[in-house]
């Protein structure tokens, strides 16, 4: 079962384009959840207010229905914030029954939540369900002239209860990197914040920021950042420097390594040649 | 009281919190005017179309608020109602030919919606039964068609917002969407728009200037008289 959230179905359509695409070229479905809803996004779990974890609890219990058919209780998400948001919840409540029990009595038109649900991302699909090595055999393209920054940013990693690997010094998205024959180019700001939500109330301060974080990954080399994040991918591309380089999701370099061209978009592409060309 | 009502079982019901005794299996709207209310505002259709008539509802010994259409849902013994005659909201303009179909141009007009927390109360204050959660929800992830499709049955009654802890105003929300995928996503309708030529080229004027002529007793007769789709 896989949670899209809404970012992908608007302003990163390609990313769950792309996601759908390598995962089936790795034998691993993703079946949307029927039903869902926003997930609430990150900054409501701050609070410690009950209203603000009834949209992901719901989410959760849509998953418990799906997932007793197909009898899974993983529940795949894609988007970073969606990931913690969700993840964050699930922890809370599975921390604290007095709480769960008081929103499964204010939901009473749903299910109880049981807490039995498994929130994971889609890069630990790809590492501890796949493996890396099943990924390099589906790779059709040599990649060594791509040479990739990782960037988590905050909400893979972010607080260490949910990370997905070292908060401090992950290595997921580069051991991905390289199995997709690219180079992995890890630098000092790969787990700086891209100033996240400033975008709404200061352009300014998201445009410096990314600003400095491409200019970082540029110094160490890389030609190319690649994230996991539909707020990161964004601010990230709308750095104030007129030629940095180009931020993509972590599934759109994988659907170039893997042949799968059609699932990529116009402007990815165009990235992609313009790397190749220019070495 | 009146004779007629002599072997009806009565029922006691709380109109804004003043107690009145009324014949069991009216309407709130009938068991209303039946204590003495007359009805200015709050009214329209009596059919349950117009969504003119919100009453919101609490039962003796329950704790929960419930909502409903006046017209529509019978008294129940201790009852204790209000109308909520009218949902204050701005309607905000806009000219629906300058817009784009996206759910980026709804948040604009309506950024509130964003706000949303999946609370469900909207879908549990509708007298429609409209999934009106997830179509709120839809409108955030931008599915306009799966939007106007669950809310197509709104009667803009104005209950769900009423309940909106996000303070979204719903019955707009959902009027600008149905605008929007009838004029850019929904499949045209050929027969209408060829309907629409022949209205505008005065295939009809003749009939419609022999109606207007007509006395009301030849409108009743014709009335009567009308071919009733089976
Ligand atoms: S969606 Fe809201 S305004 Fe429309 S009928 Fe339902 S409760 Fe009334
Ligand atoms: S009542 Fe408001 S906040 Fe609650 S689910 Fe409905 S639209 Fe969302
Ligand atoms: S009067 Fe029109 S819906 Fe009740």
């Amino acid at each position: 079962m896989y949670f899209p959230g809404c970012a992908l179905k608007s302003t990163a359509e390609d990313y769950e384009k792309t996601a759908i695409a390598v995962a089936e070229k790795l034998g691993v479905e993703l079946l949307e959840l029927e039903r869902w809803n926003c997930c609430g996004v990150v900054f409501n779990v701050a609070a410690d207010a009950v209203m603000h974890h009834i949209a992901a609890v719901r989410d959760l219990i849509r998953a418990q229905e799906m997932g007793r058919k197909l009898n899974d209780n993983r529940l795949v998400t894609i988007c970073s914030m969606c990931y913690s948001t969700l993840k964050r919840v699930n922890q809370i409540v599975k921390d604290d029954p007095e709480k769960l029990r008081n929103i499964n009595e204010f939901m009473d038109e749903e299910e109880d939540y049981e807490g039995n649900i498994e929130v994971i991302h889609l890069l630990q699909v790809f590492k501890d369900l796949v493996g890396y090595d099943k990924i390099k055999e589906k790779v059709s393209r040599r990649m060594e002239k791509i040479k990739a920054a990782p960037f988590y940013g905050c909400a893979l990693l972010r607080p260490k209860e949910v990370s997905i690997d070292d908060p401090e010094d992950p290595k997921i998205m580069e051991e991905l990197i390289e199995a997709l024959g690219a180079e992995a180019v890890k630098f000092p700001y790969e787990i700086k914040c891209c100033s996240s939500y400033n975008v709404i109330y200061d352009r300014k301060i998201t445009e410096e920021t990314a600003a400095e974080i491409q200019r970082a990954a540029e110094r160490w080399g890389a030609n190319i950042i690649v994230t996991t994040c539909p707020l990161c991918h964004y601010n990230l591309n709308t750095s104030k420097r007129k030629n940095g380089i180009p931020t993509i999701y972590f599934t759109e370099l994988m659907a170039y390594a893997f042949g799968l061209e059609e699932t990529l978009s116009p402007e990815t592409l165009k990235i992609f040649n313009k790397i190749l060309e220019e070495i | 009281m009146g004779e007629h009502v002599k072997n009806v079982k009565m029922v006691k019901i709380y109109i804004m919190g003043k107690e009145y005794e009324v014949p069991e299996g009216l309407t709130i709207m009938k068991a209303m005017e039946y204590a003495g209310y007359r009805f200015i505002r709050g009214i329209g259709c009596r059919g349950g179309f117009c969504g003119a008539c919100s009453t919101i509802y609490r039962m003796k010994n329950d704790y929960r608020l419930y909502t409903g259409l006046a017209c529509q849902t019978t008294v129940q013994d201790g009852m204790y109602l209000v109308q909520i005659p009218f949902t204050p909201a701005e309607k905000p303009k806009y000219n629906v030919d300058e817009l784009k179909p996206t759910g980026t141009t709804i948040l604009s007009i309506f950024p509130e919606i964003a706000r949303c927390v999946a609370c469900n109360a909207c879908t549990k204050a509708c007298p429609q039964n409209l999934q009106v959660m997830d179509a709120i929800q839809a409108i955030k992830r931008g599915d306009l068609a799966k939007a106007a499709e669950l809310c197509f049955d709104c009667i803009s009654c104005g209950l769900c917002t009423i309940r909106c802890p996000a303070e979204i105003i719903h019955y707009h929300a959902f009027q600008l969407v149905r605008r929007l995928y009838g004029k850019y996503i929904a499949k045209k309708a050929k027969h209408l728009e060829e309907r629409v030529k022949e209205i505008l080229q005065g295939k009809y004027d003749e009939e419609l200037e022999k109606l207007a002529k007509m006395t009301i007793d030849e409108w009743k007769k014709l009335y009567e008289e009308r071919d009733i789709e089976k």
